[in-house]
């Protein structure tokens, strides 16, 4: 570019662009590629803004944001072991100890009415904990789950209503309080009351979110991230 | 990943791009968006000085292995353009709402594949945001119950890039702020003349002038930035 030249004035070759009569030399104008080419890629902008008739910005919904982080704690590389892999925390829960020798004790506990005996197994059992499972952002899905104690061992009782319809299948899970390790439990299906065994030796005080996430038939084991519910297992 | 990489990046992108008759460096990349963020105020929340987007943070908070307040940042800054493509692209709210988790979800998922020095943080999650809706737009053609439904998935994908344009230009008019925020609008979704401008937002002729020049720029040189595009 030959800076001795005299170019048009910015200002106007903006106006141009806009499509404003504007004072530009003609005769300059015709025979500068500079000049030709600011206009042409100002007008570009124009255009292309102009567009639309409807330039307005939206913003997602509050639960966009709540169910973004739910899926972050939940990292999609990591293993069903414990690891040490850096995850946000869930959402702050009430830190109301959980009793977990209440099962070894066979204590009754106060406030959910003594404990309950399940009918038409093979041994009584004994509900140590009962969490409320709600849903998480996106989904409707309700439901219970309640640690039994039995002769044979423990297991997780997982009640769940509202399932949405999946290709996939469901699988249970628990998780420390901030997510940073999980242990599942196996799959249930929709609309049924799936009784899954407890891993002997595992500390329900540590694992005490129930957590019920969507899974693909993909052959890969590790959480897929998108969960349905959860709860926090309370004595 | 490293920030010499990004601004090697930004410098080819503003040596390759011209420079304006009279106006010799003002108006570049870099350097123009700390002029004009002096000049004009835009920054209020005071955002890093690389490309303006973030990424060159997030990457760094990524590789420390601890990006999640990173991210969120990026969330806060990101989320209305993504939102604002998917609902224009998707036509509701709701799905515009579900889509943008979806975005993100990925976004995070695949947070360790953003590398600054290769594009800008927004046009990264454009390209998520394109493969979300044409995902999206192939489960609505697999829903259809009738077999004539439409639209063909081909005229939906062009229709995003159109609107991503579209969005990418409104969102940076917007953080212009007042007034050149403001005139700009006015000149180009208004179109009025700079001097109706004048009269109406009761400022001299000269300063709307220059400022519908810088602003334009502006949007132009971000534009090419965010998307990466020597147009």
């Amino acid at each position: 570019m030959n800076l001795d030249e005299r170019h048009c004035d910015p200002d106007e070759l903006a106006l141009a662009a806009l499509g404003e009569p504007t004072t530009i030399e003609a005769e300059h104008l015709a025979h500068c590629e500079d000049c030709q080419a600011e206009i042409a890629s100002l007008r570009r902008v124009v255009r292309t803004a102009r567009s639309t008739d409807d330039p307005g910005l939206s913003t997602p919904s509050e639960s966009v944001w709540q169910a973004i982080t739910n899926a972050m704690s939940i990292p999609a590389d990591t293993s069903t072991a414990d690891t040490g892999a850096v995850v946000i925390p869930m959402q702050r829960r009430s830190r109301a100890p959980w009793i977990g020798i209440a099962a070894a004790l066979g204590l009754v506990l106060g406030g959910i009415g003594g404990a309950i005996i399940v009918q038409g197994t093979s041994s009584p059992a004994t509900v140590v904990a009962q969490a409320t499972l709600e849903p998480l952002p996106g989904f409707t899905t309700r439901g219970s789950a309640e640690v039994r104690s039995t002769d044979s061992g423990d297991a997780v009782s997982v009640d769940l209503s509202g399932l949405p319809a999946t290709e996939g299948y469901y699988e249970v899970w628990l998780l420390t309080d901030d997510a940073s390790a999980m242990v599942s439990l196996g799959a249930v299906g929709p609309g049924e009351n799936s009784t899954l065994p407890l891993p002997p030796g595992i500390e329900l005080d540590r694992f005490r979110v129930v957590d019920v996430s969507a899974e693909e038939f993909d052959g890969d084991p590790t959480h897929s991230a998108v969960s349905v519910v959860r709860g926090t297992l309370d004595a | 990943m490293s920030t010499p990489a990004t601004f090697a990046t930004v410098t080819s992108l503003a040596t390759r791009r011209r420079i304006a008759p009279g106006t010799p460096g003002a108006m570049v990349g870099f350097s123009e968006q700390g002029v004009s963020q002096q000049v004009i105020g835009v920054s209020e929340q005071g955002e890093p000085e690389d490309r303006g987007d973030l990424g060159a943070d997030f990457a760094a908070a990524v590789a420390s292995g601890s990006a999640e307040r990173a991210f969120e940042g990026v969330y806060q800054r990101w989320s209305p353009l993504v939102h604002s493509v998917a609902r224009r692209s998707l036509g509701s709210s709701d799905e515009a709402d579900d889509l943008t988790q979806r975005v993100f979800i990925s976004a995070w998922r695949s947070r360790t594949s953003y590398d600054p020095a290769a594009g800008s943080l927004p046009g990264w999650l454009m390209t998520i945001t394109r493969r979300r809706i044409a995902d999206r737009w192939a489960e609505r053609a697999r829903d259809a119950s009738s077999p004539s439904a439409d639209p063909p998935e081909r005229a939906a994908s062009a229709g995003t890039e159109g609107i991503i344009d579209q969005m990418v230009i409104a969102e940076e008019l917007q953080r212009l702020g007042y007034p050149p925020g403001e005139i700009l609008r006015l000149a180009m979704y208004e179109e009025l003349t700079h001097t109706e401008i004048a009269e109406r937002l009761d400022l001299p002729l000269g300063t709307v002038k220059s400022h519908i020049r810088r602003s334009l720029q502006r949007l132009r040189n971000r534009w090419e930035v965010i998307l990466d595009e020597p147009r």
